[in-house]
């Protein structure tokens, strides 16, 4: 049931908790006032009806009177000292009961035993009264009237009616009771505002439902292997996600850190002056290549804070190389059908014309070259990865015209577990075909790989008869540098990634370059993070 | 912090300790002054008796070092003498009587029992009804019965004000007798003497008084008592007959008490309740009760403050009370 009751919007809430305080507080005081009001006026009433009954029993006049039983002069002396407002009435009776003075003239006369006038009569008693013996419930003082000889002769009783003393007290209060309702209804109306008021700042949402966001917000940067973070105007972190944490390589506390702390490259007030939204900018952050994009938030034309996306490079990295290969194996099996239907062309023309010796001699050489290849490669070269690539070099080799040759000296056992397919596909492949493109402007194309396992170390050389690089060696391995000027290609990365691939097994590599050749020497240790050459 | 608490506690407890033992110190030394006995009546009468008679038996039994003096203020029915004791220290105190509850219930003062320091209840007397030697009454049920038949015919006289328990001990007898007491015609005198001579002087048909007012007048056949409102016949007065044995039943003790200004500390209440339980103890006390007609009936401050509570809701209904609804 309260479950339900509260269960309620914002809005609903706030309006109905204000309005219980105040309905309560406004019910609690303006009792306790009233209370205290009727406390007053009946207290004042009190004293004015005993006052008034004691001031004309101690008139002579008045003594007089009633001896006389005289109930015109008794009117002119009560007229005298009373008034008819508020509800205020007279009556006097002599010793007996007889009624000698009362404002309704019939009553004169009769008699009324004293019952609430039984302390003046008998013991001379000066006293207020509850009674209703005359004309209705009223607050009655009793005065005894006495003689020149010490006697009682009568008793005055004035009295308010209570009915006028209530109506008079009901007039105070319904000010009082206008001005509570004014300050209520004001109150609802501020309520509402502040309910309205917080809705906007919450963009409409219901506590419950922002505590829903919240929850799920976290759970997603968890789950996410971008690295998020979040800061305020000020460029203090407000947030950050795991991912972010792995990322920059932080642990511990990072709340109310300047975000300049962790990205020095990072200028808060230029973002925030320019409001410029940066992408996919690239940048070294402690050893890893990471792809960042920077947006500030801007709400109603203020800036209230920046989120920044991390993305490791790597991975990217990794997943391009991957496609790449891909690619290449399907141009190499191209173009192995592409020669050997050449061949198949050159049998076929042969038959045709009859010569069949010469058809015989080619198949013959035909199937020496590939044993001998074949021998070279599978004899020497003992590891399935190597193997493999160069099967396939070897055939975009004879589509090329290039012509491509494993060193007989080449020895190569199997290579260790660490040495993984991508690294071999990204190493050879790249500088096998980068010998390859090197040679196309010579007549006489010649490639060499030569690989040697002897000792602590795996050498792998790939030598062409091109015309040399030109230009900074050293920036050769750069990202995005290429010798070759194929313009809206996508190149650049070949030697980039191989560069990487080497750094990752802890190798190295060694170009000699001059206008008639150039050779490639990568030289990996057999062991994981074991020593290089270098 | 429970050790601060308690190092807190300590001090305060020790300061507590200090404090009243040095009020105790000063205590002591009470009274460093006279001593004062309010009298709110003029000489003569049965407080200005009592306050005497306390006056010489504190000093001459030893009981109090001190000087003693006996201040009258009469006035107002005891008004005046309260109100002087309101403004005085504890060197000072007051007899008083059932007139500073009914006082208060009449409308004649504002002050009740609560406004002082109840020190303790001392005596009470019986009350009377006397007529003339040569009256035709013989008996108060005589009286009763004729006042029943015509309540107007008979001038009874009471002194010094209405409502004191004279009158109030009448008025009572005779509702009780089924008269119709708002009718009765009392006549109001300055004081005790005042009555006997209306009561000689024919001007009166019957008077009310205490008995220690109406005995030596009664033995001197000045007039003649006959009824009282105590509970057994009094010694010396073995031929008036009780109200009680005469058919109505009712007993009407007037006590006298005395009573200390307001705000006074439990060491001086103490003080008195010692000095004034050893008063009554004394032959001497014994003495003057016997020759006021008085009646031991001692009550320390704890149980007068009681009593004067139970006694104002009694006055209370006996004054309120027209006994209509019977």
């Amino acid at each position: 049931m309260l479950r339900k009751l509260l269960y309620v919007s914002l809005q609903t809430k706030i309006t109905g908790l204000v309005t219980g305080i105040m309905l309560s507080l406004i019910i609690l005081l303006l009792g306790v006032f009233a209370y205290f009001d009727i406390q007053q006026v009946y207290t004042s009433r009190e004293n004015l009806s005993l006052q008034t009954s004691k001031t004309l029993a101690f008139n002579p006049e008045v003594e007089e009177a009633i001896f006389q039983i005289d109930s015109k002069r008794l009117q002119l002396l009560v007229n005298q000292y009373s008034s008819k407002k508020n509800g205020m009435f007279a009556v006097i009776q002599n010793k007996e009961g007889r009624v000698v003075y009362h404002p309704n003239n019939e009553v004169i006369g009769k008699k009324f035993p004293f019952d609430d006038g039984y302390m003046a009569v008998v013991f001379g008693g000066y006293y207020t009264v509850e009674s209703d013996e005359f004309i209705g419930p009223a607050m009655v003082g009793k005065s005894p009237v006495y003689s020149n000889e010490e006697q009682i002769i009568g008793v005055v009783s004035v009295g308010y009616l209570k009915e006028e003393i209530n109506k008079e007290i009901v007039e105070r209060l319904k000010s009082i009771f206008y001005f509570a309702l004014f300050i209520f209804i004001l109150g609802i109306l501020l309520s509402f505002l502040l309910a309205r008021h917080i809705r906007k700042e919450t963009m409409g949402l219901e506590p419950r439902e922002i505590a829903t966001l919240y929850r799920s917000r976290s759970s997603i940067l968890a789950s996410i292997s971008e690295g998020v973070i979040a800061t305020d105007e000020k460029g203090r972190i407000t947030l950050m996600n795991n991912s972010a944490k792995k990322l920059l390589d932080l642990s511990g506390e990072y709340k109310s850190q300047r975000i300049e702390s962790i990205l020095p490259q990072f200028d808060v007030e230029k973002i925030k002056k320019g409001r410029k939204t940066i992408i996919n900018k690239e940048m070294n952050l402690n050893h890893r290549d990471i792809i960042m994009n920077l947006v500030p938030i801007i709400k109603e034309d203020t800036f209230v804070g920046i989120v920044a996306t991390l993305r490791d490079k790597t991975q990217i990295t990794e997943m391009l190389s991957t496609l790449s290969e891909v690619k290449e194996y399907s141009d190499n099996l191209r173009a192995q059908t592409h020669e050997f239907s050449n061949k198949m062309h050159v049998i076929s023309g042969l038959i045709q014309l009859g010569r069949y010796d010469e058809v015989h001699e080619l198949v013959k050489e035909e199937l020496n070259t590939i044993e001998r290849k074949n021998r070279l490669i599978f004899e020497q070269i003992q590891d399935p990865k190597v193997q493999a690539v160069l099967l396939g070099k070897i055939s975009k080799a004879s589509e090329k015209k290039v012509h491509f040759l494993v060193d007989s000296n080449s020895s190569l056992e199997e290579l260790p577990q660490h040495i993984e397919v991508t690294h071999i596909i990204t190493i050879i492949g790249n500088l096998i075909d980068n010998a390859f493109d090197a040679v196309m402007c010579r007549e006489n194309r010649n490639v060499t790989f030569f690989a040697l396992d002897y000792g602590n170390d795996i050498i792998f050389e790939i030598t062409d008869n091109g015309k040399g690089l030109k230009g900074d060696i050293e920036r050769l391995f750069e990202r995005g540098f290429s010798t070759k000027g194929n313009v809206g290609e996508k190149r650049g990365f070949g030697l980039f990634n191989v560069k990487e691939s080497i750094n990752s097994l802890n190798g190295s590599i060694e170009i000699d370059t001059s206008e008639y050749g150039t050779t490639f020497s990568v030289i990996i240790p057999k062991t994981q993070g074991g020593m290089s050459n270098d | 912090m429970k050790k601060v608490l308690l190092a807190m506690f300590i001090i305060v407890a020790t300061t507590l300790v200090a404090c009243s033992s040095s009020s105790s110190n000063q205590t002591e030394e009470f009274p460093t002054t006279d001593i004062e006995i309010v009298a709110p009546a003029s000489p003569g009468g049965g407080w200005d008796g009592t306050a005497r008679a306390m006056q010489k038996l504190f000093s001459d039994e030893n009981i109090i070092e001190e000087n003693m003096n006996v201040v009258n203020k009469p006035g107002g029915g005891g008004e005046v003498g309260w109100q002087y004791l309101m403004d005085q220290d504890a060197h000072h105190f007051s007899i008083n009587s059932s007139l500073l509850i009914t006082n208060n219930l009449l409308g004649q003062s504002d002050l009740t029992y609560e406004d002082f320091t109840p020190l303790g209840i001392l005596t009470t007397e019986w009350i009377s009804v006397a007529v003339a030697p040569d009256s035709e009454f013989d008996s108060g049920i005589d009286i009763m019965d004729k006042l029943k038949e015509d309540p107007t015919s008979l001038k009874i006289a009471v002194a010094p004000s209405l409502g004191n328990n004279d009158h109030l001990a009448f008025v009572q007898a005779a509702k009780e007798h089924g008269v119709d007491v708002t009718q009765l015609e009392f006549m109001i005198y300055d004081s005790g003497g005042d009555v006997v001579t209306a009561l000689l002087g024919d001007h009166v048909d019957v008077a009310t008084m205490s008995v220690s007012e109406a005995k030596e007048q009664h033995e001197a056949d000045k007039l003649k008592i006959v009824a009282t409102g105590s509970e057994e016949p009094i010694e010396g007065l073995e031929e008036v007959e009780t109200w009680k044995e005469q058919g109505i039943d009712m007993v009407f003790p007037h006590w006298r008490g005395v009573m200390g200004p307001p705000d006074m500390t439990e060491e001086e209440i103490a003080y008195w309740d010692d000095r004034i339980s050893e008063l009554v103890e004394t032959e001497a006390w014994q003495d003057i009760l016997e020759n006021n007609e008085w009646q031991a009936f001692y009550k320390d401050s704890e149980e007068a403050e009681a009593f004067l509570e139970e006694q104002t809701a009694n006055y209370e209904e006996l004054l309120r009370d027209a006994g209509l609804t019977d």
